[in-house]
């Protein structure tokens, strides 16, 4: 990312070329190096924002927080024993050699040109968050909750969204397309037609279905319904799932699937004929 | 300049006509009942409320040509200021609310803490640099609130009625700080006060009564405008109408010449 910034940097000298139409001479590395610097300056994410990158503006505010965790880091090596001088309280700290340098390490990692620090503003953030613990922890841990609950809610949203898509409509069926040859009486969807369909590009399977009308007799009685004739593929692509008994293959001799309505009233009576014997 | 403010369909005009001149090295105070427009003329003059009609010169800067932040910014720089609550940052200790005006300013830690030390020094509080200021009582708090003040080095002072909250005494020391300040080093102080005791300091004043400039004085005619008053008003009346329930000043009713 910081990556696209140099970038824009260039096609900026780039585009500055073209108007004016004097080359630009090549920046060096030591330029760049500059414009890195410059990353984490206030000028530098007006800029990004107005360019709308604002992920770039982000990044360069956690870069600010780099730098407020090591101005702290400063002051907490300021205050070891071994490096001789026990600085007690910050202002004491800033006045020794070692804050001195970590003064001017901060100020050019900022970029600063003046105004109110923006690692200044981030430290005073945390000074007045630690000086109300209580109300800082009330708020974030409110924030916590109240987003919890929103990803809680929308994930059961989802959830039942999933759940009713899976039980009314399966992705497979809007996947497949119904072939027919309609009024149509001198077509013929033979082994040839189905070649040409399946070397069409995106289709990856072609299945024959067969459909007639039918009457299946049972215990006695009797229903017409639509049978259809298909491959033991068929029944795994359409997503059907059975309710008893097993699923035929296309290599056994022959197979009915019969019509739901049919099977649901075999089922009922199925299970009524068992609970008149027990 | 005029001040009007819009309350309700009601259109209340808090300054009429109001115009002086403050010079360089002056100890201004405006004084007068309370009610009457000191603060507004103050915020006025400062450009934190804008005329409804003339205009504020201010350093030779006309505040209706500035933007709000270019006016923020020059006070910023230029004016330093002291109210009647102090304000602070509650997180922060003492020294590190007097240093605040600088970290605003861009200044790094070093400079900062250095002159705030510097700064507590001057009004006597270096002792108290590391407390929080909440733990300090009302006049010490002025006291770093009056190094807070100075710490960018302002050309002129406004303090709008400082005293308000301080017992006779820790007021009487603040006092004296301003007009150290004054005297020596010759800074131009604005004050808004209601206390009669204090026009002791000034060099000059008005009086402000109903948003107009009644009269105004320098400190030769003190005892002139004491005498006055006490002749118009009575004794009795005098403390009440002008200094708003303050009960040290009750020699000013009687006319004494009590002005060093």
């Amino acid at each position: 990312m910081l990556a696209d910034l140099l970038q824009n940097h260039q096609h900026e000298a780039k585009a500055e070329e073209r108007t004016a139409g004097v080359k630009v001479p090549k920046r060096s590395w030591k330029e760049r190096l500059r414009n890195w610097r410059h990353f984490f300056s206030k000028e530098t994410v007006i800029k990004l924002q107005e360019e709308g990158k604002t992920i770039l503006s982000l990044l360069s505010f956690f870069g600010l927080l780099l730098v407020f965790l090591l101005e702290l880091l400063w002051k907490m090596i300021g205050q070891i024993k071994i490096l001789g001088k026990i600085v007690s309280s910050t202002d004491r700290f800033w006045q020794t050699k070692l804050g001195n340098w970590g003064e001017r390490v901060i100020a050019k990692l900022e970029g600063h040109r003046g105004g109110v620090r923006r690692s200044f503003l981030i430290a005073l953030a945390f000074r007045n968050m630690r000086a109300k613990r209580t109300r800082s922890f009330v708020t974030v841990g409110g924030m916590g909750v109240g987003i919890a609950a929103i990803v809680f809610l929308v994930s059961v949203g989802y959830g039942l969204q999933r759940l009713v898509v899976s039980r009314v409509a399966r992705l497979e069926e809007l996947k497949m397309a119904d072939v027919t040859i309609g009024q149509a009486s001198n077509i013929r969807l033979d082994g040839e037609a189905i070649q040409t369909m399946q070397n069409i590009g995106g289709v990856e399977k072609v299945m024959p279905i067969v459909s007639l009308v039918g009457k299946v007799f049972f215990e006695g009685g009797n229903s017409e319904s639509v049978v259809y004739g298909v491959s033991g593929e068929y029944l795994e692509v359409a997503g059907l799932n059975k309710i008893k008994g097993d699923w035929f293959t296309t290599r056994e001799e022959a197979g009915l699937l019969p019509d739901v309505r049919v099977c649901k009233r075999l089922v009922l009576e199925v299970e009524s004929a068992m609970s008149n014997l027990t | 300049m005029n001040k009007n403010y819009q309350v309700g369909t009601q259109e209340v005009q808090v300054l009429k006509d109001v115009s002086t001149q403050i010079h360089g090295g002056d100890f201004f105070v405006i004084f007068g009942p309370s009610g009457s427009g000191k603060s507004t003329l103050l915020h006025t003059l400062l450009g934190l409320e804008k005329p409804t009609a003339g205009k504020v010169m201010l350093l030779e800067k006309d505040f209706a040509q500035m933007s709000q932040d270019e006016a923020a910014e020059f006070r910023k720089t230029r004016v330093g200021m002291v109210y009647q609550q102090p304000y602070w940052i509650k997180s922060l200790t003492v020294l590190e609310n007097v240093a605040f005006p600088l970290f605003l300013l861009g200044q790094m830690p070093s400079e900062a803490f250095g002159k705030s030390l510097e700064m507590l020094k001057i009004v006597g509080m270096e002792d108290w640099q590391n407390y929080s200021p909440t733990e300090l009582s009302s006049g010490q708090q002025q006291r770093v609130s009056l190094a807070r003040a100075l710490i960018n080095d302002p050309v002129i002072l406004v303090a709008d009625e400082p005293t308000g909250n301080l017992d006779t005494q820790s007021g009487e020391e603040l006092m004296q700080l301003l007009s150290n300040l004054n005297k020596q080093d010759g800074r131009t102080i604005v004050m808004v006060t209601h206390d009669l005791e204090y026009l002791k300091y000034a060099t000059r004043m008005i009086r402000v009564v109903d948003g107009k400039i009644e009269n105004e004085y320098n400190q030769a005619e003190v005892s002139k405008l004491f005498k006055e008053m006490a002749g118009k008003r009575g004794a009795r009346h005098i403390q009440e109408l002008e200094v708003a329930g303050d009960t040290k000043s009750t020699h000013i009713g009687r006319g004494e010449n009590n002005v060093s």
